[in-house]
């Protein structure tokens, strides 16, 4: 299991690698010259020169991808010059509010996606189920900025009793960090909601036409215990989007945390572009597919303590 | 015993002369039918026998022919939206109007079934210990180990080789026949008084099978509990069966003992089946029988089997016909043959 699980990490290295290279280069084609937003106007070629190569831009491509790379395995990514602050220091700010609004979003919108599935895919076919089934659609088909934006008006404009935005720390009392999650959790989670739902009745509908499920009640099993056994059949598609729920929250939600102003890596992101900060941009996205990667490491080896046969083809 | 709809002419067959008065096992005018766009889909259409402790009752037909329904119908493994009529009397008990709670107590204590395709019918992500041990516990008060000493007993009962280390394997681990022998294992959990097997060899290789079919023989002999035994393979039927119903389309055509059906068959069909087997010496082609069975939710108003019958007259189109008995224990629902049998008595 221990040789298992180093294996499956030593595969995502090159992976990690892979995305890097891609990052990189995509960054430093994109027309545009960081330069100019550094330079008064009137700054002469001189003055650009030496800029550009204090900030070692004019070493050839491979070179300040290599150079880039090792920084980052040193955890230096760098200084921003617009924000005037090491660039880890500010992802590594921001990653812990995203990460506080993701943990929020995942549990609300897993258990609510998790149980809505479970009960239309028990009862398939029933009034539960339509519900169940009209309530993922139109999860999937509201844009969530909009719904953010509709919770705004309703929660904070008309009737007062949410904060319109920022993020308050527990030493503030516990009902406004609370408050202050509220919105943010219920747009950001809506799509999370609709795919789980979606994917666990599937998933448990498929399940209960299996054989093995007549060989459970033919021996008598009742149904709650029917129902355990197909729980843990049908796990394995849900645990996938899971992984990727997580992960598309983790990498934080650019639309949600500009709406509520939520200091998290999508607002960090948000503002690096438009100040065409690349560094805080490469960084960022970097470390939001290394989360991805790790995510479906995770999820992978949790598949395997449920199904004994991937252990197998692993 | 062989039941028909019009009363007058029912015929009572018993299978082979028996020391009990009430049978383990009888079905009355069994019906199932299950919704289907075209109308009600008649799977089991008034079927009616008895069966005694310690003897199995080989079903044979084709694919389609409702014997698997009929099992399912017994245990109440049937979807919801079936329409189930006649009776279902286990030790005088009736099976079909018994509550959920009391079915779900019934299966897998009096009644088991060991169904088709062992590579499909366990769980593939629970131990070999671990679904015997529920299935131990749900019809016992024993604690978790005895129920695991209990679980090694079982394996050993199916004879399965180094049956410790089964315990903790996964289903996939294990070869078809090696799960068919544990599907067994579970069916034995509470030494059921009926065993329902639904095609129980069918997905195995022909040399595991014989060793099933040896098994099946010896837990009916040791453990004495009465079987069903589904097969469309006669050849199968014959090796275990003490005796035989063959059903097409949802009827059972004929009834008797092993020896009536496979010396004296009296209907069409069953003569049909018979050439369809190739026999040792045997040099010309097996005869099949021609056409195919009738849509069971369009069933002529006739014989079923006209259609594809040689011998069928104008009189098997207009009604179906009522069983006859054509010796002791062995009855037929053929004009035909009565006809036939009448002549060879006269």
């Amino acid at each position: 299991m221990v040789t298992l699980i180093l294996r499956r990490i030593a595969m995502a290295v090159p992976t990690l690698l892979g995305v890097t290279v891609v990052i990189w280069l995509l960054l430093s084609i994109l027309p545009g010259d960081p330069l100019a937003f550094l330079l008064p106007q009137d700054a002469s070629p001189a003055d650009r020169a030496r800029l550009a190569t204090e900030l070692g831009l004019d070493q050839p491509l491979p070179i300040r991808y290599v150079d880039w790379l090792f920084d980052m395995m040193r955890g230096d990514f760098g200084y921003s010059p617009f924000r005037r602050r090491e660039v880890a220091d500010l992802i590594a700010a921001a990653w812990k509010n995203t990460a506080l609004l993701a943990g929020f979003s995942a549990a609300f919108g897993l258990t609510i996606g998790i149980s809505l599935g479970t009960l239309a895919g028990v009862y398939r076919g029933s009034a539960i189920d339509r519900f169940v089934t009209g309530l993922a659609i139109v999860g999937l088909s509201v844009p969530s900025f909009w719904v953010a934006i509709l919770l705004l008006i309703v929660f904070s404009a008309q009737f007062k009793v949410l904060p319109a935005g920022g993020m308050a720390t527990l030493d503030g009392g516990l009902s406004s960090f609370l408050g202050h999650l509220v919105m943010p959790v219920i747009s950001g989670s809506m799509v999370s909601i609709a795919i789980t739902a979606r994917v666990t009745r599937a998933s448990i509908v498929e399940t209960f036409k299996a054989e093995f499920v007549d060989t459970l009640r033919a021996k008598g099993l009742r149904e709650r215990q029917v129902l355990l056994h197909v729980a843990k059949n049908a796990i394995s598609p849900v645990l996938t989007t899971t992984g990727l729920q997580v992960g598309f929250l983790l990498g934080g939600s650019v639309l949600i945390e500009t709406i509520f102003s939520w200091p998290g890596l999508g607002q960090l992101v948000f503002n690096a572009i438009a100040a065409r900060d690349l560094r805080i941009v490469q960084a960022t996205t970097v470390v939001i597919a290394a989360t991805f990667v790790i995510l479906n490491l995770l999820v992978d080896l949790l598949q395997m303590t449920f199904d004994p046969r991937q252990k197998r083809a692993a | 015993m062989l039941m028909t709809a019009p009363r007058p002419t029912v015929a009572r067959i018993s299978p082979a002369p028996c020391t009990d008065d009430t049978p383990l096992l009888a079905v009355r005018d069994l019906t199932t039918q299950f919704p289907t766009r075209h109308g009600w889909l008649t799977a089991v259409n008034h079927i009616s026998y008895e069966l005694q402790a310690g003897r199995v009752l080989g079903v044979l037909g084709e694919s389609g022919s409702g014997k698997s329904a009929m099992l399912r119908t017994i245990l109440g493994l049937q979807p919801k939206s079936t329409r189930i009529a006649g009776e279902v009397l286990l030790d005088g008990r009736d099976l079909i109007s018994m509550s959920a709670a009391e079915r779900e107590d019934m299966r897998g204590a009096s009644v088991s079934m060991v169904f088709q395709d062992p590579m499909t019918a366990l769980d593939p992500v629970f131990t070999v210990e671990q679904q015997l041990v529920e299935t131990i516990r749900r019809h016992s008060t024993l604690s978790r180990t005895e129920a695991a000493a209990r679980a090694l007993e079982l394996l050993q009962t199916v004879q399965i080789p180094s049956p410790e280390r089964r315990l903790k394997a996964y289903p996939f681990e294990l070869s078809g026949g090696m799960r068919q022998r544990v599907v067994i294992a579970i069916a034995l959990v509470s030494n059921p008084r009926l065993l329902l097997a639904d095609e129980p060899t069918t997905a195995l290789d022909v040399t595991v099978q014989a060793r099933v079919l040896d098994l099946f023989r010896d837990l009916k002999h040791r453990m004495g509990m009465g079987i069903i035994f589904v097969t469309h393979d006669l050849a199968v039927a014959a090796e275990i069966a003490d005796d035989i119903a063959v059903m097409y389309a949802g009827r059972i055509v004929e009834f008797g003992s092993l020896d009536d059906i496979v010396r004296s068959p009296q209907h069409p069909y069953t003569r049909g089946l018979l050439e369809a087997n190739i026999r040792p010496g045997q040099h010309e082609r097996p005869e099949a029988i021609p056409g195919s069975p009738p849509n069971l939710a369009k069933l002529p108003p006739g014989c079923s089997f006209a259609p594809r019958c040689h011998v069928a007259e104008a009189a098997c189109w207009e009604a179906v016909p009522a069983a006859t008995t054509v010796a002791p224990g062995h009855g037929v629902r053929c004009l035909k043959a009565a006809v036939s049998v009448e002549t060879v008595v006269r």
